[in-house]
């Protein structure tokens, strides 16, 4: 569970420390705050392995791929666009868990030329010695595991890893503690085992295949059971889901109480399918982290109680962390009013502010929460 | 709409009789518009975080902010800091308590709930820290006296023909057995004094807003002068 972030020198933050995060957090905050860049930071922070990882954060936004002005791309993470600062994101301060540190490297050399037949000329003529890249040093328990440099050629993302010290004296570990490299670094380093995170993005229409790519996951496994219990929960008179074919194209269907046929689930709307976006997402990522951006988005606020009972269920189910961002009063009094007294004990909210330049937040247990509600006072 | 701080110059005080009191005040004696958040009047139910905003120009504008009573100033004040606005916004405020049975009881536990949450206080009634938010202390009736907001309301009329019968009507209803509570006598003398007018106002802030009181009295001085001062 992550508990704290720091951020340094990312995108709008200078210096960001959070605490107080739970099962379920949802943050709140005016328009240009942050929000999402805490969303984009974590995620990047757990997909350090995949080298186009810093182009991850224009596609979540709808932003146009840039990936022939690297120096642009990478400038984009960074404080004021500051390629000389050094870009940090960790987690869990008290145990050092994992750390992510970025700087710019005007002057890069690979140890390897990229080649690969499919390449066009211009790739070919890339010039070896005039590169930059984002090097990238990756901390576990605060001791640096694994150092890279990603760089672009073209139209293609590579990452050259440092040899370390534990590497070069054969000190890796597979002993399965979670230290074993596994199939995600491939090169026998000493490598923490991550926790997969599923980002949500605001502006993206969930399409109904990747529901039912989602759902026929869960059914394989069994646990279609469990997601119908929870979209109970939001829609009570729901009995069955199956999957059906409309036109060539594979459709979630609804069995609903009082109906003859069997709905598809974009039938009942927009809403519907995002809720269950979200619950299979939670549910279909055990141990994980789900990041969700705009949550309240296509959702009716009547149905955002139901909402954040279904979401918890499913995160208690999965063990999984769920960190939101939203805008809306009615989807933050729901969180506290739609869960029990002992869910309640699971969730944090956090307001980001802009005070003077700098961005500072306000964090609310369930108590401080619950009093604000209650009083009907503002916490956006 | 949940409440939220709108302004940089914040005036809290116990309850709707002090934002009529106070308002009513500002507008009769020193020509102050007023601006109440829904109705032209206060409700008198469930008084907590109620609020109006008093302005002389646009640079002079004060939210008041009725708490609820002295007790929820204590308890709620780590909460009511996290309240939008309050960072962000304000810059300074003022912390109007009545004294009750004792000032300095009443002035040391306001500056031990500020200092508690993170905030400073003055060591002076009335005057303001030099701090950001700055923040300054006033105690009703006044410095070193004991009493409520009833008790400066009355002071204002005291010379009034009419007070010379409410005072014979509790001294003759104690005569007659009647026990009132020392501490509640100024609160039985302003219900027997608004009760001879007109629209029988049932309170001291509806009497305020029925000019029942004399703001025009040198009693308020101190207590204007440190609203000006927010």
């Amino acid at each position: 569970m992550i508990t704290d972030i720091s951020i340094k020198n990312f995108k709008g933050f200078t210096d960001l420390n959070i605490n107080g995060l739970s099962r379920l957090t949802l943050i709140a905050g005016k328009n240009n705050v942050g929000k999402t860049n805490i969303l984009e930071a974590l995620y990047m922070l757990h997909d350090n392995q995949a080298p186009d990882m810093s182009l991850k954060h224009r596609i979540f936004r709808g932003l146009p791929d840039i990936k022939n002005d690297s120096q642009e791309l990478w400038s984009s993470l960074f404080y004021n666009y500051d390629l000389n600062n050094t870009i940090y994101i960790s987690i869990n301060k008290s145990t050092e868990e994992l750390g992510l540190k970025l700087k710019y490297n005007s002057n890069f050399n690979p140890r390897t030329i990229p080649f690969e037949p499919t390449m066009s000329n211009s790739e070919h003529n890339w010039n070896v010695g005039q590169t930059s890249s984002l090097y990238i040093e990756l901390i576990y328990s605060g001791i640096p595991v694994q150092k890279s440099n990603v760089y672009i050629v073209g139209s293609k993302f590579f990452m050259n890893k440092e040899p370390m010290q534990n590497e070069l004296n054969g000190a890796g570990s597979e002993d399965g503690t979670g230290f074993g490299c596994g199939s995600a670094c491939g090169h026998g380093l000493i490598m923490p085992k991550i926790k997969h995170v599923n980002f949500i993005f605001a502006h993206s229409r969930t399409t109904s295949q990747e529901v039912a790519n989602r759902f026929t996951f869960l059914d394989k496994n069994k646990r279609k059971d469990e997601l119908i219990s929870i979209l109970k929960i939001i829609e009570p008179r729901l009995i069955d889901l199956s999957l059906g074919s409309i036109a060539g194209d594979t459709f979630i269907h609804c069995d609903i109480e009082g109906t003859d046929k069997k709905i598809p689930l974009n039938l009942l709307g927009e809403g519907m399918i995002r809720m269950a976006s979200i619950v299979m997402a939670i549910l279909d990522n055990k141990d994980g982290i789900t990041l969700i951006d705009e949550i309240e988005n296509g959702i009716y606020y009547k149905t955002m109680t139901g909402l954040w009972a279904g979401i918890m269920k499913a995160a208690k189910k999965s063990n999984c962390q769920v960190i939101a961002t939203t805008h809306n009063y009615e989807l933050i009094s729901s969180m506290y009013q739609g869960l029990s007294n002992n869910d309640r004990k699971d969730i944090s909210y956090l307001r980001l502010e802009r005070i003077k330049d700098n961005i500072e937040i306000e964090t609310y247990d369930s108590e401080a929460l619950g009093k604000a509600i209650n009083n009907n006072w503002e916490v956006r | 709409m949940p409440f939220e701080f709108i302004e940089s110059k914040i005036l809290f005080v116990e309850g709707i009789d002090e934002i009529n009191t106070i308002s009513a005040l500002m507008k009769e004696r020193e020509k102050w518009s007023v601006r109440y958040n829904s109705a032209d009047d206060l409700e008198y139910e469930k008084d907590a975080h109620k609020y109006c905003v008093i302005h002389k120009s646009k640079e002079q504008a004060i939210q008041i902010v009725a708490l609820g009573g002295k007790e929820k100033f204590n308890s709620d004040l780590p909460d009511i800091k996290k309240i939008s606005g309050f960072k962000e916004l304000i810059n300074s405020i003022g912390i109007i308590l009545d004294a009750d049975s004792n000032y300095n009881a009443t002035y040391e536990s306001a500056s031990n709930t500020l200092k508690s949450c993170g905030l400073p206080s003055s060591s002076n009634h009335s005057e303001f820290t030099n701090s950001n938010p700055r923040i300054g202390i006033f105690i009703i009736p006044a410095k070193d006296k004991v009493g409520m907001l009833e008790s400066l309301c009355l002071e204002s009329i005291a010379e009034y023909p009419i007070m010379q019968c409410v005072n014979n009507y509790i001294e003759c209803a104690k005569i007659k057995g009647f026990t009132i509570a020392d501490n509640k006598i100024d609160k039985s003398r302003c219900q027997i004094y608004l009760s001879t007018h007109k629209d029988l106002p049932n309170s001291v802030g509806r009497g305020a807003q029925k000019k029942c009181w004399n703001f025009n009295h040198s009693c308020f001085d101190e207590l204007c002068e440190f609203i000006k001062s927010i």
